[in-house]
């Protein structure tokens, strides 16, 4: 964890969408630092016989889960032309990798992911509407041990300490808001498992992740997106 | 919004699945309805390494420049997703438009290796394509093979319409408008193919019969129509400096095994070494001029994002304006954060400096190719590199700090004794004595660490070799236990490492090299018997080549150990890659007597690719 002294850098909020979704974190961050190089923009380097970008990325995504609000931090060693950063950087984007907005961070500002604390992620259900007594008494239990299968390994939770807060938008749509700590983070599609387990009828189509949150001095979400100014 | 091929829960399920989605950074997407033409091209390897191929790209450059073309990619799909579209019935789909490659028009399949050649059934099986080329109708693409295995391509001649010998840049156009004239006029697959039989460098198989002798060498060709010429004239680009170059090339999400920019600098050598397909397929020798080459490195690096550059010839050291170039790079680069990928370079005190600038000493290891171990070997081969080159290069290098060394040799050359064999450890032994001799004790930071890996020869079509005996298995065998026990014998035995090949592939790769259309059934019978990605240790099965070879009567010693004769007709004779018969001859004789041939830049020896008028170093 550094802190940079000057407000040398910058952070991109991206979507995925489409097709590549079904590509790896790993192959994302190799795609945004070639695009970062194609760009021209003065970003900063590593020293060495390989010099490599300062980049840090946020939370990991799932193959295959679509996001509106993933986040990777530039460390640059000048600053480019802030009003166009998104169109140029969009320029060297593809289909369903889009830039959404750069925020030039403060100062003090912690440079690095660790500062991840939550997550909302976006549910599409089929309908809600039969559903909403049971999931008002699913969100509002005190503990919820929950035990499931990622990767063969069985965990065990206790997933109303990572779920933070829910909101049905429409009879369709519906947004949690969980822990996306590194060492708390709750795979969203756990939630539904449990709700689906907890006797949920509506069927889930869909989810993707929405945005991504650190917590200010009084423990406050803030989106990762307004920790400086922003730049459309 | 493209779409996929695939679904969600198959995409989910399968290893890697960015491999089939498409949507690459400089891919080409164009309207289906503003194209006349719709060609796929095709590496029949998985992904990773067919994005790593530059021939692909440059066709794949050439055909989207002309405006009635939208041409895509395809290549294997993996074992775990190939059980899955059977499964369910899935056509094999082009990755850009994410269509069946039935609807295409053209399907053309890039031979890099043999061993590739089952993996060509399997795409066309997916594809929902018949594999027998007789079996296709006016509805099925044109199939077209290219590529170095193209230059004999008898053993797959029966999955083919057509085969394209030569470099791709020259007669495709003519080719293409062709089939646009033929589609007007209501087209017949037959009609159109037979009219592609006349343009240069197009190979109908279906137009030619093969005759055979009792013992199945080959009696003669003959054209099944009239007007059917019964030689194919090799294509070759002539000038590389305005020829098409893919400077924005595609650039995969997923890691290719060349992750990199490539830099073609040059086609062909001029070294002439006798075991080497690459050397006479690609003559004559034809240079990119500097300038161009320095323009191409600042519009990929710009296009590309890419980390690294490499540069990619037959032989770099034998381009002229190599230092210019070089250092120029290493300006550029340094100033753009790219790293430079070096050839193989003769080692000498330039070519130290370069690699002491763009390498981490501690971290890079000197090659040599020396090919064979003693310097009678050498000249048999006619491998211009000596013993005291590889010494001086050596000590070089380690006064310069390096002390990993890596040494490529060949065993199972053409008259190639015990004697041969154990020089190989003598030199490696060399390599290391020179090390302490060259630095005292308290200059020795590490132990010299040195690697000997041994391939094994197999004769191909085209070079001075072609009239040799392969070895057989077990003198495979034999010759990598001698050279393990040689190294093991030397004083500095710990130092030197050794690795050898497979010796089960090189036996099968060496039956297709230099095989007939005898072998297309073989083929077709493995592959059925679960033969696929023959390439892979993993995967390939020798056991069920064994069957089909068995079950076709086809014995595998035809195609390798057995002698031929000075007079035989060769299953590829029928082209004429310029490089001659006589030529080919004269140096077979020449190997036999250990006699080398001069380097063409200094002289030329008449091998006959002159007469494509092309390139600066050839004389008519």
């Amino acid at each position: 964890m550094t802190v940079k002294a000057k407000n040398m850098v910058i952070r991109f909020k991206f979507k995925k969408f489409g097709p590549v979704i079904y590509i790896g974190h790993l192959d994302i961050m190799r795609f945004f630092q070639k695009a970062i190089r194609r760009s021209g923009i003065d970003a900063a380097y590593t020293e060495g016989f390989s010099p490599h970008l300062k980049l840090s990325f946020a939370q990991p995504l799932s193959v295959g889960v679509e996001t509106d609000g993933d986040y990777f931090d530039l460390e640059m060693n000048s600053l480019p032309d802030m009003e166009n950063i998104v169109k140029d950087m969009n320029a060297q984007c593809v289909e369903g990798i889009e830039i959404v907005n750069a925020t030039l961070l403060d100062d003090d500002t912690v440079n690095g992911m660790s500062s991840v604390k939550a997550a909302d992620y976006l549910y599409y259900f089929d309908d809600l509407s039969k559903d909403l007594k049971l999931i008002e008494a699913f969100f509002s239990q005190e503990t919820f041990i929950f035990e499931y299968v990622r990767k063969d390994k069985v965990k065990t939770k206790d997933l109303m300490e990572d779920i933070y807060e829910y909101r049905i938008l429409n009879d369709k749509e519906m947004l949690v808001k969980v822990n996306a700590s590194s060492a708390g983070n709750l795979k969203a599609d756990v939630v539904t498992e449990a709700l689906e387990k907890y006797g949920m009828k509506a069927k889930c189509i869909k989810f993707k992740r929405h945005d991504l949150y650190t917590a200010d001095d009084e423990g406050a979400f803030v989106s990762l997106r307004d920790k400086g100014k922003v730049y459309d | 919004m493209r779409k996929t091929a695939l679904s969600h829960d198959i995409l989910m399920t399968v290893d890697k699945p960015a491999r089939y989605i498409g949507g690459e950074f400089n891919s080409v997407n164009k309207n289906k309805e503003d194209i006349d033409i719709r060609f796929c091209m095709c590496f029949p390897d998985v992904y990773e390494i067919g994005m790593s191929h530059l021939g692909i790209q440059i066709l794949y450059a050439m055909f989207n420049s002309f405006e009635d073309t939208w041409c895509e990619r395809v290549y294997s799909p993996w074992p775990d997703l190939d059980k899955i579209m059977r499964d369910n019935n899935i056509p094999l789909f082009a990755l850009e438009s994410q269509d069946p490659i039935k609807d295409f028009d053209f399907l053309g399949i890039t031979l890099q290796y043999e061993m590739c050649y089952t993996n060509i059934l399997q795409v066309l099986e997916l594809s929902q394509i018949p594999i027998w080329a007789k079996d296709r109708s006016n509805d099925d693409p044109i199939v077209i093979g290219g590529g170095p295995c193209a230059y004999n391509p008898e053993p797959i001649a029966d999955f083919f319409d057509i085969f394209y010998i030569g470099e791709g840049e020259v007669s495709y156009r003519a080719l293409l408008d062709l089939y646009k004239e033929c589609k007007k006029e209501g087209y017949s697959r037959e009609d159109f193919l037979f009219r592609a039989a006349k343009i240069d460098g197009i190979y109908v198989p279906s137009l030619i019969e093969v005759k055979y002798n009792d013992d199945f060498t080959i009696k003669e060709f003959t054209a099944k129509k009239e007007g059917v010429s019964i030689t194919v004239k090799k294509e070759v680009e002539t000038n590389l400096n305005d020829s098409y170059y893919p400077v924005k090339p595609i650039i995969p999400f997923i890691k290719a095994t060349q992750d990199r920019i490539t830099l073609e600098i040059m086609r062909g050598c001029p070294r002439g070494c006798r075991f080497c397909q690459a050397g006479q397929l690609y003559r004559p020798i034809r240079t990119r001029d500097v300038e161009v080459l320095k323009d191409f490195a600042r519009q990929m690096i710009e296009n590309s994002g890419y980390e690294e550059i490499n540069l990619s010839s037959l032989s770099s050291s034998d381009y002229p304006e190599l230092k210019e170039l070089i250092l120029y790079l290493i300006d550029y680069c340094n100033e753009k954060k790219v790293n430079i990928s070096l050839p193989s370079l003769r080692i000498d005190a330039f070519s130290l400096d370069v690699m002491g600038k763009v390498q981490d000493i501690k971290k890079s290891s000197l090659t040599f190719a020396p090919e064979a171990g003693s310097q009678r070997m050498r000249n048999v081969i006619n491998k211009g590199l000596t013993e005291e080159q590889i010494l001086e290069g050596s000590r070089l290098a380690f006064l310069g700090g390096w002390n990993k060394v890596k040494l490529y040799f060949m065993l199972g050359l053409p008259f190639e004794t015990d004697e041969d064999v154990v020089a190989i450890a003598e030199l490696c032994e060399k390599v290391a004595k020179e090390y302490y001799e060259t630095l005292p004790k308290e200059q020795r930071k590490q132990r010299v660490s040195i690697t000997a890996s041994t391939s094994f020869f197999i004769p191909k079509p085209f070079t001075p070799f072609q009239w040799a005996s392969q070895f057989s298995l077990e003198d495979f065998r034999d010759k990598a236990y001698l050279t393990r026990t040689s190294i093991m014998a030397q004083l500095n035995q710990r130092s030197i490492k050794y690795n050898w090949h497979d010796t089960d592939v090189s036996v099968l790769e060496g039956v297709f090299a230099r095989g007939d259309r005898r072998l297309s059934k073989v083929i077709y019978d493995a592959y059925k018997n679960g033969a696929i990605y023959d390439a892979w240790n993993d995967y390939f099965k020798y056991d069920i080549w064994l069957k089909a070879f068995d079950d076709n009567n086809i014995d595998m010693k035809f195609y390798t150990v057995r002698k031929r004769e000075l007079d035989e007709i060769f299953p590829w004779d029928f082209i004429d890659i310029g490089v001659t018969k006589e030529y080919l001859k004269r140096e077979w004789i020449k190997a036999s007597e250990e006699k080398t041939t001069e380097n063409c830049m200094i002289k030329c020896n008449g091998c006959g690719a002159n007469k494509y008028g092309a390139g600066k170093f050839c004389f008519r």
